[in-house]
C-alpha cells in the first residue's frame, strides 16, 4: 500500500529533476570518496613535515575538493554558481591572507635550513630578545632566557632582523640538513660521507667528531642533519659547499647503486 | 604485552660449523647443544642471559629481543621467549670494525695513549665502526616498528653511540661494563662522548668509582652502580676423581702449590708480570702458576677473528723460556665448568694482575672456593677488598709486590684460610640473586 503511494509521488516530479537529484548526490559521494583518497595520500606524502603543518594542508586540501565538488553538485540541479564562485575567491583570498604569515615562517625556516646560523643549544639575540635556543620548528624558534621564560620568535623574522649568536665559537659549527629518499641505504650513505669528513680533517676543528643524526623517518623520507666544526672561519664558505657537493654526489652513486 | 630489546655485539648463541642459510630463522630446540652450538662464555651473556630468563620468569616481561653481531649463524634463532637477532656485516666492514674496536678497548684499559685515540677516531676505519653501529640500530628501530618494545637495554662501550642513533623517545639504558675513567679521556674526544652518553636515559656501570667519572664527564641522566653477578650454584666442589684427572692433565705434584690466574689471553691481563713473579716466589715456595682461559669473541674464529690471543700465549711461554721456568708455567686454555671447579678446588692462592679490569668477576669466583686472592688495584672489584681481611690488592706492574704477596699466602696457612672465609662472605654481593634483584630494579624504574 505505502509502496502504491510512493509511486504516486513520483508521477507528479518531472524525471529530469529526479535524474538532477541523483546526478548531485553520485556527485557528492564522490567528492567524499575523493577527498578521502586524496587525504590519505597527502598523510603520507606529508609524514615526515611536522604535524601541525601537515594538519592544516590536509585541512585546506580538503575544504577545496569539498567546495568544488559542492559547486559541481550544485550546478547540475542548475543553480547559478557565478555570485557562489566569486564568495569562494573571496574567502580563499581571505585564507591566503590570514595564513601569510604562518606561510611566510615556513618559507623562512625552508630557506634559513640551507645555512642555519645557530643551533638548538645556543644563544642567540634577535631584537630585544636573548635566550638558549630549545625548540627550532617550521613556525617559530623557541628560546629559553634567563627568567626561565619562554620566547616565541617567528621564523620570518630571522629573515628581517639582525640575529647575533652569542656562543662561544659559535661560527665554527655547521649543520647541514640532509633529506634522502628512504630507499637508499643510510648506513652506506653515512659510510661514505664518514670517509669523506675524515679525509678532510685537516679543515676541520679536531675537538668534535661529525655526527649524522636522523630527525625523522618517514615511509618516504629520512630528514637528517650532519654536525661538524670548523677550524677557519675564512673556509666556511666553501667546506659548506663542497660537503654539499660530496652529499649530493653520494646520493646519486647509490642511486646507481640500486 | 610487554618487550623488552636487548643489545650486546658479543651473541649468546656460538653455532658450530653453521652450514645453513645466513637469512634463515631457526628455532634452537631443533639443534643439539655442544655439537650445534655452544652458549657463549663472554661476562656479558653470563650476566644478561639470567637477567632475561628472570624478567620473563617475574613476568616483567613477555619476550625478550636479542640483537647481536653473529658471524656464520643463521638471521633469526628462538629460544623459548627469548628471539636473537643476527646482525652481519661486509668482511672487511668486520675486520675495521674489529680493529677500531679493539684501539678502543685498549684505551679504556690504559694501553694506549691518549694521542693515539684521536687519531683513530679520525681514520677511514672509524666510519666502518659507525657502520656496524648504524646496521644494528637499523635493525632495533625496523623491530621496534613492528613490535613496540618497552625498553631498549644497550651493553658495552663498543655500542655506544646506538643510543643516539635509535631515534626513539623510549627508555633506554645503557651498560658500561669495563672502567671508566675520566681522566684518561682526551678533551678532543670528550664532547662526543657526552653527546653519547646523554642519549640514554640510564646507565649502570659496575663500580662507585666509575659512576663517580661518568657525573664529572657531565652525564645528566640518572646512573647506577650494579656489581656484575655469577650463579654461584655453579661453582662447586667437584668429585676427586675430577681434580686427579685435572692434576695428572697439568702435571700438578702433590706438594706443588698452584698459583691460579683466570683471564682472557690479553695484554689487559697482563699474565707475564706473574710469571716474572714466580721466579721470585720460587726462591721461597714450590708452585706452579696455572692460566685458564683463551681469547674472548673478538679473537676467537667464529668471532672477529683477531689473533691477540695467539700472541699473548707466546709471550707467557717465551718469557717462561727465558726465566727458566717452563716447568713451573701451564697456559691450560678454555677449561669446561667442571675442570674450572677442579682448578680452583686444586688452587692454593688466585691472582688477578690486571693493568686495568671492569671489574674481575673471576675473583669472586675465587672467594666461592674461599681462596685467598691477591687483585691488581686497577681492577673494578678491588673496592670490595679490605686489606689483608678478605684480600690483597697490588700495583700491578710491581711483581716484586706481588711475589711478597703471594709467599705470605702460601707459606702461611692459617691467613690464607682466614682470607678465603672473608672472601667467601663478600662474594654474597656478587652472587646472581643481589645482581638480579639491582637490575630489576633499575629496569623497572623506566617501566
Amino acid at each position: 500500500m505505502k509502496i502504491l503511494i510512493d509511486l504516486d509521488i513520483f508521477k507528479y516530479i518531472p524525471l529530469d529533476i529526479i535524474y538532477k537529484v541523483i546526478v548531485f548526490f553520485v556527485i557528492i559521494i564522490a567528492t567524499w570518496i575523493i577527498a578521502i583518497i586524496i587525504d590519505k595520500i597527502l598523510k603520507q606524502l606529508l609524514s615526515g613535515t611536522f604535524p601541525a603543518i601537515s594538519a592544516s594542508i590536509r585541512r585546506v586540501v580538503g575544504i577545496f575538493i569539498w567546495i568544488l565538488g559542492s559547486l559541481i553538485a550544485l550546478s547540475q540541479v542548475g543553480l547559478n554558481l557565478e555570485i557562489l564562485l566569486v564568495v569562494v575567491a573571496l574567502a580563499g583570498i581571505g585564507a591566503i591572507i590570514s595564513m601569510r604569515h604562518v606561510l611566510e615562517n615556513f618559507v623562512a625556516k625552508y630557506f634559513s635550513d640551507a645555512y642555519i646560523p645557530f643551533n638548538k643549544g645556543d644563544v642567540i639575540k634577535v631584537g630585544n630578545y636573548e635566550g638558549e635556543v630549545i625548540e627550532i620548528n617550521p613556525v617559530a624558534t623557541v628560546l629559553l632566557n634567563e627568567k626561565g621564560e619562554m620566547i616565541s620568535i617567528p621564523n620570518s623574522i630571522f629573515m628581517k632582523k639582525i640575529s647575533v649568536n652569542l656562543s662561544p665559537a659559535a661560527w665554527k659549527k655547521v649543520t647541514i640538513p640532509i633529506v634522502l629518499s628512504s630507499d637508499i641505504n643510510f648506513a652506506e650513505f653515512e659510510n661514505l660521507l664518514m670517509k669523506y669528513m675524515f679525509k678532510i680533517k685537516h679543515l676541520l676543528d679536531e675537538r668534535f667528531q661529525p655526527i649524522l643524526s636522523i630527525k625523522s623517518k618517514s615511509q618516504n623520507f629520512i630528514e637528517a642533519s650532519l654536525i661538524f666544526m670548523i677550524n677557519d672561519k675564512n673556509k666556511k664558505d666553501i667546506i659548506i659547499n663542497q660537503v654539499n657537493t660530496k652529499i649530493s654526489e653520494i646520493i646519486e652513486t647509490l642511486k646507481k647503486k640500486k | 604485552m610487554k618487550r623488552i630489546l636487548i643489545n650486546t655485539q658479543s651473541p649468546p648463541i656460538r653455532f658450530i660449523n653453521y652450514k645453513g642459510p645466513s637469512s634463515a630463522q631457526v628455532d634452537l630446540n631443533f639443534f643439539s647443544p655442544d655439537i650445534d652450538y655452544v652458549i657463549s662464555t663472554g661476562g656479558v651473556v653470563r650476566m644478561v642471559l639470567p637477567l632475561l630468563e628472570s624478567l620473563i620468569n617475574q613476568n616483567y616481561f613477555d619476550e625478550a629481543y636479542w640483537v647481536s653481531l653473529n658471524v656464520n649463524a643463521p638471521e633469526k634463532v628462538s629460544m623459548g621467549k627469548i628471539f636473537l637477532n643476527h646482525v652481519m656485516i661486509p668482511e672487511q666492514v668486520l675486520k675495521n670494525y674489529g680493529l677500531i674496536k679493539e684501539e678502543l678497548w685498549k684505551f679504556f684499559h690504559k694501553l694506549e695513549k691518549k694521542e693515539k685515540i684521536i687519531e683513530n677516531i679520525w681514520r677511514e676505519e672509524f666510519a666502518d665502526f659507525i657502520y656496524y653501529n648504524r646496521i644494528v640500530a637499523e635493525r632495533i628501530f625496523e623491530l621496534d616498528k613492528k613490535l613496540d618494545f618497552d625498553i631498549f637495554y644497550i651493553h658495552d662501550f663498543q655500542q655506544l653511540n646506538i643510543g643516539y642513533m635509535l631515534s626513539s623517545l623510549k627508555p633506554k639504558l645503557f651498560r658500561w661494563h669495563i672502567p671508566f675513567l675520566e681522566e684518561i679521556l682526551p678533551q678532543e674526544w670528550r664532547t662526543n662522548l657526552s653527546i653519547y652518553l646523554n642519549s640514554y636515559d640510564g646507565i649502570i656501570v659496575s663500580t662507585k668509582n666509575y659512576l663517580e667519572n661518568l657525573k664529572t664527564l657531565g652525564y645528566n641522566g640518572k646512573s647506577f652502580v650494579s656489581y656484575p653477578y655469577i650463579d654461584p650454584k655453579i661453582y662447586k666442589k667437584p668429585e676427586e676423581d675430577i681434580i686427579k684427572e685435572f692434576c695428572s692433565k697439568y702435571d700438578i705434584k702433590y706438594e706443588e702449590k698452584v698459583i691460579l690466574c683466570i683471564a682472557r689471553l690479553d695484554y689487559a691481563k697482563n699474565q707475564p708480570i706473574l710469571v716474572k713473579a714466580l721466579k721470585e716466589i720460587s726462591k721461597s715456595v714450590d708452585a706452579k702458576v696455572i692460566f685458564v682461559g683463551n681469547g674472548s669473541f673478538s679473537s676467537s674464529k667464529q668471532g672477529l677473528g683477531l689473533s691477540k690471543a695467539d700472541l699473548v700465549r707466546s709471550m707467557i711461554m717465551e718469557l717462561a723460556n727465558e726465566l727458566d721456568l717452563k716447568e713451573k708455567v701451564v697456559i691450560a686454555g678454555y677449561l669446561d665448568q667442571k675442570m674450572l671447579n677442579a682448578a680452583y678446588t686444586r688452587a692454593d692462592l688466585f691472582v688477578l694482575p690486571s693493568i686495568l679490569e671492569g671489574f674481575g668477576l673471576v675473583v669472586v669466583e675465587a672467594w666461592l672456593f674461599k681462596k685467598p686472592v691477591i687483585v691488581s688495584k686497577n681492577a673494578g672489584i678491588s673496592e670490595l677488598i679490605r686489606e689483608g681481611e678478605n684480600g690483597y690488592t697490588i700495583n700491578p706492574y710491581d711483581y716484586n709486590e706481588i711475589a711478597e704477596k703471594a709467599i705470605e699466602l702460601l707459606t702461611n696457612e692459617e691467613k690464607a684460610k682466614r682470607l678465603g672465609e672473608e672472601g667467601y662472605k663478600t662474594a654474597r654481593l656478587c652472587t646472581i640473586e643481589e645482581g638480579l634483584k639491582k637490575e630489576i630494579d633499575i629496569i623497572s624504574l623506566f617501566l
